[in-house]
């Protein structure tokens, strides 16, 4: 049901195809392949479970997971042959709801591809213009206020501390100046031959990443939640770790 | 369903009826038998409410509810309605009972909540444990603290009534009397209870969305940006002003306010995860004016008492909200960090009072019927 706003206009796309009458002549004309991106997590090397204090930060923190969601966009492909290939795709992915792990992305031009692009996060021109339904529709709670923008990438979770007590943490990045640009190349190129094709791309996001490099972070020394707006310097390390958070199939 | 905020969707929407009904012929349908629809007056940036697809609001089916929702026949001993515990000058809460008293004289735990903008739920009673309002009815109605009368026993007594079968009848055409029709047709009663696009914030939010302050005296502006400002009010993370409502159909739609070193168990009963213990639903900021006291057990009488929980009073948990251990000292065992002058909480009252609405207390299509 959440994603009723996006089904309306293919549903008005139905009813108004229905209206036309058939024409025998023409035959659909294939304009590319499609490619399905699939979205997973993985802390300490294994697939994200939630609510279960059975990870550990590289400072030796034990922590858990209580709550995923962040923004893809701005896909490009690259073909040797053609160049970049730049669509427009706005993924919402919740973590705890497998369906948003998993899209589509149709019609790019038949050819091979080798290499991703993608943010995380949302373009500046997207960010300031809040009138968006979809993904975008700022009802999904991924803006602070009317003015904010979105925020990008929220995790939330519980460490213990040193003196062995639970605390709750959120990081929530948001803002233009923490886009998180990735450039990957495929380890095998893919091949878009006909519309039929459905070529497959695996996109794993390592979340302990957030803790790792350059600047390891100790949650026993944070203590706090990070706001971009509250704590700018905290939130510039968090981006900057998680820029090599991802690994591509 | 759980987004309020919706424009575009439903130009698309009359987009598909145009030209759906475009493609048919001229036949006329049949004209259906039976109630007359009823349409709720729903304020222009509010997302359309999700409806029980078999329980679609009739003039007769609301009329009936509002009856029902009355009558003190519905409880055991015939001493206690639904309006009893929601009265409308209260704005549908329990004339300031911190927590409400049944018809036979037991006291419940948990604070009336107001039956304004029900629609925009997605689960019901301070935990959520009820998923919809049509399944939500049956519980107070048969709670021995509460109205203490099974559902089907109070089936019977409307069947022996002079009036309710026609009642039913009208509005639930072939159905009747039953337990089913008794639920959907409070229900429907109760969706048609909508607050809210003409209070003084509403005025300046639409004037211009992206900065409403614009237009509020000096004081209710410092409280709005007291209230979105993380190191003061912080109010904002659970009490989103992106919802319509003030409350949160997100992450933070049920949450650890922080009220007890040892929480009620709130959402854990529901969900069973332990994450959840000392979660309650976050609640609109809507018509605060009418409905003190405040907190899921009516614990603070006054909004003063309530911002001073936030500013001096957050007790830590292991389940307590990240937003809320920010104000807490880890280093000297939890202690709130005070950050509210009394000024930012008299500021933030005034601001909060933008969101009130006299209709809800004085419109008498909710009233008691004669």
């Amino acid at each position: 049901m959440k994603r009723i706003s996006t089904l309306v206009p293919f549903l008005a796309l139905i009813f108004l195809g229905a209206c036309k009458e058939k024409d025998p002549t023409s035959t659909p004309q294939a304009r590319g392949g499609s490619m399905q991106l699939n979205i997973s997590e993985t802390v300490n090397g294994k697939s994200l479970v939630f609510n279960d204090f059975q990870y550990m930060t590289e400072a030796g923190d034990t922590f858990q997971v209580t709550l995923l969601q962040y923004y893809l966009s701005n896909f490009s492909f690259h073909s040797p042959e053609t160049g970049w290939k730049q669509v427009s795709h706005y993924q919402l992915v919740r973590a705890d709801e497998a369906s948003t792990s998993t899209f589509t992305i149709k019609d790019l031009p038949f050819g091979n591809y080798d290499s991703i692009r993608f943010y995380m996060g949302i373009d500046s021109v997207t960010n300031h213009d809040i009138s968006k339904e979809g993904n975008l529709d700022p009802g999904y709670g991924m803006i602070w206020t009317w003015n904010s923008g979105y925020i990008f990438y929220m995790f939330e979770g519980k460490f213990v501390d040193s003196l062995n007590r639970v605390i709750p943490f959120a990081y929530h990045i948001g803002g233009d100046d923490y886009l998180m640009t990735y450039e990957m190349a495929l380890p095998t190129s893919k091949t878009l031959s006909s519309s039929q094709t459905l070529a497959n791309i695996d996109l794993t996001l390592e979340l302990d990443e957030i803790f790792k490099t350059p600047t390891r972070i100790e949650l026993n020394h944070v203590a706090k939640v990070s706001h971009t707006f509250d704590e700018p310097a905290l939130t510039t390390q968090l981006k900057d770790n998680l820029l090599d958070a991802y690994t591509v199939k | 369903m759980k987004r309020l905020v919706q424009q575009l969707p439903l130009s698309a929407i009359f987009f598909i009826v145009l030209f759906g009904q475009s493609c048919h012929k001229k036949d006329k349908p049949t004209p259906a038998q039976g109630p007359t629809a009823y349409s709720l007056d729903i304020p222009g940036n509010w997302q359309k409410p999700n409806i029980l697809a078999d329980n679609p609001l009739t003039v007769e089916g609301v009329q009936l509810g509002r009856k029902l929702f009355y009558d003190e026949n519905l409880s055991l001993n015939r001493t206690q309605a639904c309006a009893d515990c929601h009265q409308q000058a209260y704005g549908f809460t329990d004339a300031g009972n911190a927590v409400s008293k049944g018809s036979e004289g037991i006291l419940g735990t948990r604070n009336a909540m107001t039956l304004a903008n029900l629609n925009w739920n997605s689960g019901y009673f301070w935990n959520g444990r009820q998923p919809t309002l049509e399944s939500l009815v049956q519980e107070p109605m048969g709670a021995p603290h509460e109205m203490n009368l099974a559902i089907d026993v109070a089936v019977e007594r409307l069947k022996d009534d002079p009036d309710y079968p026609a009642l039913f009848n009208k509005a639930f055409p072939n159905q009747g009397i039953t337990t089913v029709t008794l639920r959907y047709a409070i229900a429907q009663f109760l969706r048609t209870i909508i607050s809210g696009g003409n209070t003084k914030y509403d005025e300046y939010f639409n004037k211009n969305p992206r900065a409403p302050e614009t237009y509020m005296t000096p004081q209710e502006k410092r409280g709005y940006e007291a209230f979105i400002d993380e190191k003061r009010g912080d109010c904002f993370h659970c009490h989103s002003p992106i919802n319509p409502l003030f409350s949160n159909q997100n992450e933070r739609e049920f949450v650890n306010n922080a009220l007890d070193v040892q929480p009620d168990s709130g959402r854990f009963l529901v969900t069973g995860i332990s994450n959840d213990f000392g979660k309650f639903k976050t609640p609109s900021l809507r018509n605060l004016a009418f409905t003190a006291p405040y907190m899921h057990d009516g614990r603070f009488q006054t909004l003063d008492e309530v911002l001073e929980h936030y500013n001096s009073g957050i007790k830590y948990s292991e389940t307590v909200d990240p937003v809320l251990i920010k104000h807490m000292d880890a280093d000297n065992n939890f202690a709130p960090v005070p950050r509210l002058t009394q000024q930012d909480k008299d500021d933030i009252i005034a601001f909060l009072m933008l969101l009130t609405d006299s209709n809800l207390v004085t419109n008498p299509k909710w009233s008691k019927p004669n």
